[in-house]
């Protein structure tokens, strides 16, 4: 790679890096927020809603990331709802990622020890301050190693928005190949992801030093 | 005894395990009265604290009624009637995530719905109370057995319950810890509080009880003064059992 060709190629690799960040970014929130609402819903032991909740949860845990991206970006338009390509990528991976989040803090509220719920409930709480004060906050915190795990992969999985023309970090590599022929771009795009990941790993340490529960 | 209110009467109350095959409460009948330290001992097993969970519905009856203050604990006022019947328990059940002191002022302004500056002050009292001022601010995993079980009586506390009710309070401690606990539990009886107390501590007992009642196949197979039921039982198993705890 000649530093013409680079300097060329910088504002497309910034984009992509830029994108990247910021959709992973969304739709960490976005996954973590469905996710913890979903696990919240089953945890209320409603019959209906927990079957409800069930369902969202085997659907989109079993279907592959990428049915769940191309059924929204080419599906949806067949029915005449058509969205942004990125939209439908966040959207996608908040559907596919909610799933594993509620999986995830549900395994976590089921940890939360029974005599700590028995102590809220024997002060006169009632069963939604239970859960909503004590049960996910404690389960929330115990979580927080696993949910940076998952935020990983949510950072690897928008590497797809590629195949539906986004311009992100993955595309911007592929953008460098294709104009030059030259595959030293994946290299960079790779280093550029393990250096996320790093990062990410970092965060995560901090955050579960600081969160961790210990008993 | 007789000029005392009644707080809490058990009317016929049965409860099973295992499909009636384990009889905690046989058509049990008694009366808890306020101002009164009763102590409640038994075997191992005997359904003691089965029963103090019944009062404020963490186990339910099968049959019978439960009254506080003259009215049946349903699950329509169990919210109110836990609101004023606090409990302290075997091992402590602290909320890991919070302070001392977030642990105290939690029912208070969650459930209570005081004020943060109000439960916040009361708490802190309590705290004092029972000789933890100076550690306020720590997590219960940095506080020993001890500690936390008097971090887990002030919450009690700071609850301004009518009644409270211990479910063998030391008997996860070790030993050098009980008469930490032991003595707040002292004061606390010496300030005419009502309280029940599951306990094998027969130190406590005798020194702070004003009734001990011995359980055995789902009824009180005695209640008396200290006096009379370590001195002279009438029971037989009573004695027995008073027997085997001086042997050790």
């Amino acid at each position: 790679m000649s530093q013409i060709q680079f300097l060329d190629w910088l504002p497309t690799l910034l984009e992509g890096l830029k994108v990247t960040l910021l959709s992973s970014l969304i739709a960490i929130v976005t996954s973590v927020l469905v996710g913890s609402l979903v696990a919240i819903l089953v945890a209320y032991n409603n019959k209906f809603l927990s079957a409800v909740m069930r369902v969202y949860i085997s659907i989109f845990r079993n279907t592959p990331l990428l049915v769940i991206l191309f059924f929204l970006f080419y599906g949806l338009p067949m029915i005449k709802i058509v969205l942004p390509a990125l939209v439908c990528g966040v959207v996608a991976i908040t559907l596919n990622e909610s799933a594993f989040v509620a999986e995830i803090i549900r395994g976590s509220i089921k940890n939360v020890p029974p005599g700590e719920v028995e102590a809220a409930v024997s002060l006169g709480l009632s069963k939604t301050q239970v859960v909503n004060r004590l049960i996910f906050p404690l389960a929330f915190r115990n979580s927080i190693p696993i949910l940076t795990g998952q935020s990983s992969v949510i950072i690897k999985d928008t590497s797809l928005f590629s195949l539906i023309m986004v311009m992100d970090l993955m595309r911007a590599g592929s953008a460098f190949y294709e104009k030059y022929l030259n595959s030293v771009s994946i290299w960079v795009i790779a280093f550029i992801y393990i250096a996320i990941f790093l990062l990410i790993t970092q965060i995560g340490r901090i955050l579960e030093k600081k969160a961790m529960v210990r008993r | 005894m007789e000029e005392q209110k009644v707080l809490v009467e058990f009317q016929d109350a049965c409860k099973t395990f295992n499909n009636g095959k384990i009889v905690v409460l046989d058509h049990f009948n008694f009366s808890f009265f306020q101002g009164e330290t009763h102590v409640i001992c038994g075997r191992s097993g005997a359904g003691k604290s089965t029963l103090i969970r019944c009062i404020n519905r963490l186990e339910h009856i099968d049959s019978g009624r439960i009254l506080f203050e003259g009215n049946e604990v349903t699950k329509h006022n169990i919210k109110r009637v836990r609101q004023r019947i606090a409990m302290v328990f075997q091992s402590f059940n602290l909320f890991p995530n919070m302070t001392a002191l977030e642990n105290v002022t939690f029912g208070p302004i969650h459930s209570l719905h005081k004020s943060k500056k109000e439960a916040e002050e009361t708490g802190k009292q309590f705290l004092e109370k029972v000789g933890l001022g100076d550690r306020m601010s720590a997590k219960p995993n940095m506080l020993s057995g001890g500690q936390q079980q008097r971090v887990a009586i002030a919450r009690a506390l700071n609850m301004f319950p009518d009644m409270i009710l211990f479910d063998e309070p030391t008997s996860a401690l070790d030993p050098e810890m009980v008469g930490e606990v032991i003595d707040i539990m002292e004061e606390l009886a010496n300030e005419k509080r009502s309280m029940i107390v599951v306990t094998h501590e027969m130190g406590f007992a005798r020194e702070a009880a004003h009734r001990i009642s011995f359980l055995e196949g789902g009824r009180f197979i005695e209640t008396n003064t200290p006096d009379e039921f370590f001195n002279h039982p009438k029971d037989e198993s009573v004695a027995k059992f008073i027997k085997q705890i001086q042997t050790f």
